[in-house]
């Protein structure tokens, strides 16, 4: 009886360590929420607050603006799932709770399907669940999922499409729904287009012409809508704050040529070999980063054959990561758990050549244990990868009150994190720094464009979060106007500070 | 006459189950009824109720319990939409819930036992006396719905995993993980669904035509996602509300105190003629150390479970039942947490399948013994005196008072019903006996503190002013960190005229818990009944202003109070209120919290602020 419970559950181990991997990520996740507010890393803010929008039938706008102009910036899939919890539950933030559990459920998820995705890449099975346990709980990719962020999803859809499309025998419907799956992963984040791309390409080279324009089709058609979508609201954003609320062809317009050919410096990669890899002397680390790349390329080429659609998705993605003016580390981030899996293929493969070649994962394997693996072990045991959010948080908790108690229900505040205090005080908020791109830099307006953009919308206060030179260069200005422009109602100690804001006209 | 099949017995001992508790339906409102259906608007509408999804089980005041329990409100709000609150109907569907767990229990017994061993197990559950709390009292109901959905998960998972097609897997997979949504949406007890599933799975004797992997998986990522919202929904609250005797104890010593509980528990199953509807102290005393009779506990809880694994291949019915009753009762065992009560009738809901199950093997044994007769007759009398004793019980559930007063009467050792009756006559107007009985609950359990809260408040209101100060000093003795306690000590001072005794209690209390805002703004008014200077109530305000987030406010009265600060500080209080103060000015106004520092080093050196407090 119980013997043969536990021969069933060791047999099942082994069949189903994918599914046993899944519930762990699943449980990890949710592990890793944080009491963090939400919008602390803007985005995540940003998100929720569109969310807001839809449950409460106000359309897809950002609301905390003044103007609620039509959202074009972040591709609505994510947010219109929120909103269907933000219906379900309309009490936040009580209701964070079910993003949190939603997010993780996409990441256990997306886990079983990379995990079982995975197996075609014929590296042992404890080999391959150990890259896939290690990728899953490794700090950056915890800190980004301790938060409302659209990862989790993107990674569901994209594994969801590559996996399919990687299928043997994929007929005409598997072609459309990985097609489907990658224009969704698009209309999750907009880099989903490499999989959009890459599917295609890696279906074509496989022969399949036909499935290959059909996964483009099915892909395109379910990305229309959005792209109608910007064509007709694209131009209504101000240009003073497009560089976060307009279009990502109005970033790139700002941004310039330039933009794109700096990246090509494939700074993109560093995220990796930071986090892996020690820093010192400059031969040590050109040697190291030299033996990463050759063991991840040697990964990549192994499993182009077996895994054409992951690699050929993978390519554009980082080609994208690489040319975009943006940072690259939370797009890298969340392809840790693949990462893995191709530097353990690629260390795998130079292991069976030898001895010679089996020095450079050797070498590889001691620089990040020595390196990663106490932080990693360390992170994980302080809860350290919640420690940005939460502290992020901290001045955000005495503002928003502070906002709540000290302002009218129809003050208009100017604020660095505008979504999370839109969200947790009710008021209507605009960016405090307004900024445009220049290449890969970034450009202050200046205190007049502000001080016009502020006395447009409304604004009656301004509130930073922080005190001291992270805000000193857009409120000395500001306040240098005029006399009476800002007049401090209270300033925290290296903490926040609210102004009362007065048009200098 | 008819073949007694599994069928007829399920409807037979289902029917026992209904004949039994009919007396029931002339019951009303009674034990935590009111709180929790009776003047609960969720459980007044199903669309309230819905809407109150999401919300803790006990309405606003008493969240500190950290329950949540949404279906079970849901079907109050069916009740209540159905009847119009009318008490018999909420009985009527507590019994059919009775009759239903009991024809599935016959169900799980038909497993291992032949048909009239399951009937006879089916019957015992059904008349049971230590059902009486969970069917015959409405709230209850949530002792039902989770017995409901656990039993029928686990029968689904039989054929779960007996299930040939793929469609058919499906089926029972979806069965099984609804069932067990079922379950512990309705209590959370619900969470041991995986355990009893697998235990079940164990003991098996018929081979699966497959793997259980995808159950497993799906009850596991039911039973995690629900205890993350649990935590959300209950925050602090989870686990963490233990009962009042054992909320100050040690683990260590809330172990020593449990140990006999589990004794009674087991007395419980076995002979449950004497009953209680509360065993706090001490009805089972607060053991801080181990007793004999603790060690007896243990003993006897230790060779039940031996026994269990003993009988694994022998008797693998009675082994199952052993641990069933042992995992059902684990969450309430106050084992690894606190839990909400010492002991509860009703948290035995389930674990009555153990003497169930016993009976049943007893008869599918004796099947052809010469001693058959005497087994039967034997079981008789045990079922007719259980049902006897069940139908005696059911009206002790017929109202508020009842319990209560026949509890008192009964265990004039429990401190809880002391309280309860206190609270009651307080609320018919009865201050007098209310604030006898609360007094005799306090000397009941002298380390509690609850009573002592409620008897200052009354004698409060009697003008009992020194009395009220003799309670809240008590209170204050044995739980100073409390903001409550504090007040009430300061209040009961302030009524006899001790103005600076209440203002020195409040001053200890503001240090103590610089961030209860209640505190603070009572410590501000007592620094203005006292006529202490006005700067010292400007600091005061912004403190609480601080601690509420009113920032403006507090930066704007440092502003004021900048202009008013005396140059030398003359009472030992100006310096003690400054360095409680000075972490706030000093994030506020630097320079202001430079100045006082430099006013209290020219005063006295005593008066210095410590750099620490400074650089808070």
């Amino acid at each position: 009886m119980t013997s043969t419970l536990a021969r069933q559950l060791a047999v099942a181990a082994q069949a189903h360590w994918p599914t046993t991997l899944a519930l762990f990520v699943f449980a990890v996740a949710l592990w890793a929420q944080t009491g963090a507010l939400v919008g602390v890393f803007y985005d995540d803010g940003i998100y929720v607050t569109l969310a807001k929008a839809l449950a409460q039938g106000e359309g897809y706008r950002s609301i905390h603006l003044p103007d609620a102009p039509w959202a074009v910036h972040y591709p609505p899939l994510y947010p219109v799932v929120l909103s269907v919890l933000w219906r379900v539950w309309p009490d936040f933030p009580a209701n964070v709770v079910l993003f949190q559990l939603f997010d993780a459920l996409a990441l256990g998820s997306a886990a079983w399907i990379i995990a079982v995705h995975g197996r075609r890449s014929r590296l042992a099975g404890p080999a391959l669940a150990l890259a896939l346990v290690a990728g899953f709980t490794a700090f950056p990719l915890l800190t980004i999922v301790g938060v409302p962020f659209s990862e989790p999803l993107f990674l569901l859809l994209f594994a969801s499409a590559v996996s399919l499309a990687d299928r043997e025998r994929l007929g005409a419907r598997g072609a459309m729904a990985a097609g489907l799956l990658a224009g969704l992963a698009m209309l999750t984040r907009s880099i989903g287009l490499a999989a959009l791309i890459g599917i295609p390409i890696s279906l074509w080279l496989r022969g399949g012409r036909k499935s290959a324009s059909l996964a483009a089709a099915a892909g395109v058609l379910v990305i229309v809508p959005w792209i109608v979508w910007l064509s007709i609201h694209g131009g209504d954003i101000d240009p003073r704050i497009a560089a976060n609320y307009g279009t990502y062809g109005q970033f790139a317009g700002q941004a310039g040529l330039r933009g794109m050919l700096t990246g090509l410096d494939l700074g993109a990669l560093a995220p990796i070999q930071r986090l892996l890899l020690p820093g010192g002397p400059w031969v040590l680390n050109a040697v190291l980063t030299l033996g990463l790349a050759a063991v991840l390329v040697l990964g990549a080429v192994t499993l182009v054959p077996r895994l054409p659609a992951l690699l050929s998705s993978l390519v554009p993605y980082l080609v994208i990561v690489t040319v975009w003016p943006y940072t690259p580390d939370r797009f890298v981030w969340i392809l840790l758990p693949w990462i893995a899996v191709v530097g353990a293929t690629g260390a795998a493969r130079a292991w069976r050549w030898g001895w010679h070649a089996r020095l450079v994962p050797i070498v590889i394997g001691i620089a990040v244990l020595v390196w990663y693996v106490p932080r990693e072990v360390r992170s994980l045991a302080g809860r350290g990868f919640a420690l940005t959010a939460e502290r992020t948080s901290m001045p955000f908790r005495l503002l928003t009150t502070a906002i709540v108690s000290g302002t009218p229900d129809d003050a208009v505040v100017a604020t660095d994190g505008e979504a999370l205090v839109h969200l947790y005080t009710g008021r209507h908020t605009v960016p405090l720094d307004l900024y445009t791109v220049d290449g890969r830099d970034f450009e202050s307006s200046g205190p007049r464009v502000t001080a016009a953009y502020f006395c447009e919308h409304g604004v009656s206060h301004v509130a930073a979060s922080v005190s001291g030179s992270g805000v000193r260069h857009i409120l000395e200005p500001l306040g240098a106007v005029r006399e009476s422009t800002l007049v401090e109602l209270f300033r925290v100690t290296d903490g926040p500070q609210l102004s009362q804001f007065r048009c200098p006209n | 006459m008819p073949q007694l099949t599994r069928a007829r017995a399920a409807w037979l001992a289902a029917a026992a189950a209904a004949a039994v508790y009919a007396l029931s339906l002339r019951n009303g409102w009674a034990g935590d009824d009111m709180v929790a259906i009776r003047d609960n608007p969720a459980a007044h509408s199903v669309r309230a109720a819905l809407n109150a999804w999401f919300d803790p089980y006990w309405p606003e005041n008493f969240r500190w319990a950290g329950l949540y329990r949404p279906f079970t409100v849901l079907t109050y709000g069916v009740d209540w939409t159905l009847s119009g609150g009318a008490t018999w109907w909420f009985h009527a569907v507590n019994v059919g819930l009775h009759a239903l767990v009991t024809g599935l229990v016959v169900l799980v017994a038909a497993a291992w036992l032949p048909v009239l061993g399951a009937l006879g197990a089916g019957l015992l559950f059904a008349v049971h006396p230590v059902h009486v709390e969970a069917v015959a009292n409405t709230v209850g109901r949530a002792e039902l719905l989770v017995a409901a959905g656990l039993v029928l998960a686990l029968l689904a998972a039989r054929r779960y995993r007996r299930a040939g097609s793929r469609r058919q897997r499906a089926a029972w997979l979806t069965v099984t993980i609804g069932a067990v949504a079922f379950a512990i949406f309705s209590k959370e007890q619900g969470v041991v669904a995986i355990a009893l599933i697998a235990l079940d799975h164990a003991f098996d004797r018929e081979r699966s035509t497959h793997d259980s992997v995808s159950l497993y998986a799906g009850v596991a990522v039911l039973t995690i996602a629900w205890l993350f919202v649990w935590r959300g929904i209950a925050g602090a609250y989870v686990a963490g509300a233990g009962h009042t005797a054992l909320a100050y104890l040690t683990p260590a010593e809330r172990v020593t105190t449990m140990l006999p509980a589990y004794l009674e528990a087991l007395r419980l199953l076995a002979w449950p003629f004497s009953l209680a509807s509360d065993y706090s102290p001490q009805v089972i005393p607060v053991r801080l150390t181990l007793s004999w009779v603790g060690a007896l506990g243990l003993a006897s809880s230790a060779a039940s479970l031996t026994l269990g694994v003993l009988l694994v291949k022998r008797v693998p019915v009675v082994a199952f039942a052993i641990f069933f009753a042992a995992v059902t009762y684990f969450p309430t065992s106050n084992l690894l947490f606190a839990s909400g009560v010492v002991v509860a009738e009703r948290n035995l809901y389930l674990a009555i399948l153990l003497p169930a199950l016993l009976l049943g093997w007893g008869l599918a044994v004796s099947g052809g013994k010469q001693y058959r007769r005497a087994v039967l007759v034997g079981a008789g009398v045990v079922l007719l005196a259980f049902g006897y004793r069940s139908v005696e019980r059911i009206p002790f559930w017929r109202d508020a008072q009842t319990p209560i007063a026949e509890e008192r009467a009964a265990h004039p050792e429990n401190f809880q019903t002391r309280v309860v009756l206190g609270r009651q006559l307080a609320a018919l107007g009865d201050s007098s006996w209310a604030l006898a009985e609360l007094l005799v609950a306090g000397a009941l359990l002298p380390t509690d503190p609850g009573a002592a809260v409620i008897a200052t408040h009354h004698a409060a209101t009697q003008g009992r002013r020194f009395l009220a100060l003799r309670e809240a000093r008590r209170a204050y003795d044995l739980l100073s960190d409390d903001p409550v306690i504090v007040k009430q000590l300061a209040a009961a001072y302030a009524e006899l005229g001790a103005l600076d005794s209440a203002r020195a209690v409040l001053t200890r209390g503001v240090d103590a818990m610089p961030f209860s805002a209640e505190l603070l703004e009572q410590y501000r008014l007592a620094l203005s009944a006292t006529n202490a200077p006005r700067w010292r109530q400007l600091l005061g305000g912004a403190q609480r202003a601080w601690v509420v987030g009113d920032l403006v406010r507090a930066a704007a009265q440092l502003d004021t109070l900048a202009a008013d600060v005396p140059s030398v500080f003359t009472v030992a209080d100006d310096c003690a209120a400054v360095r409680r103060a000075v972490g706030i000015v000093r994030a506020l106004k630097p320079e202001l919290a430079r100045s006082l520092e430099a006013r209290g080093a020219a005063s006295d050196p005593r008066c210095a602020l410590d750099p620490k407090s400074l650089s808070q």
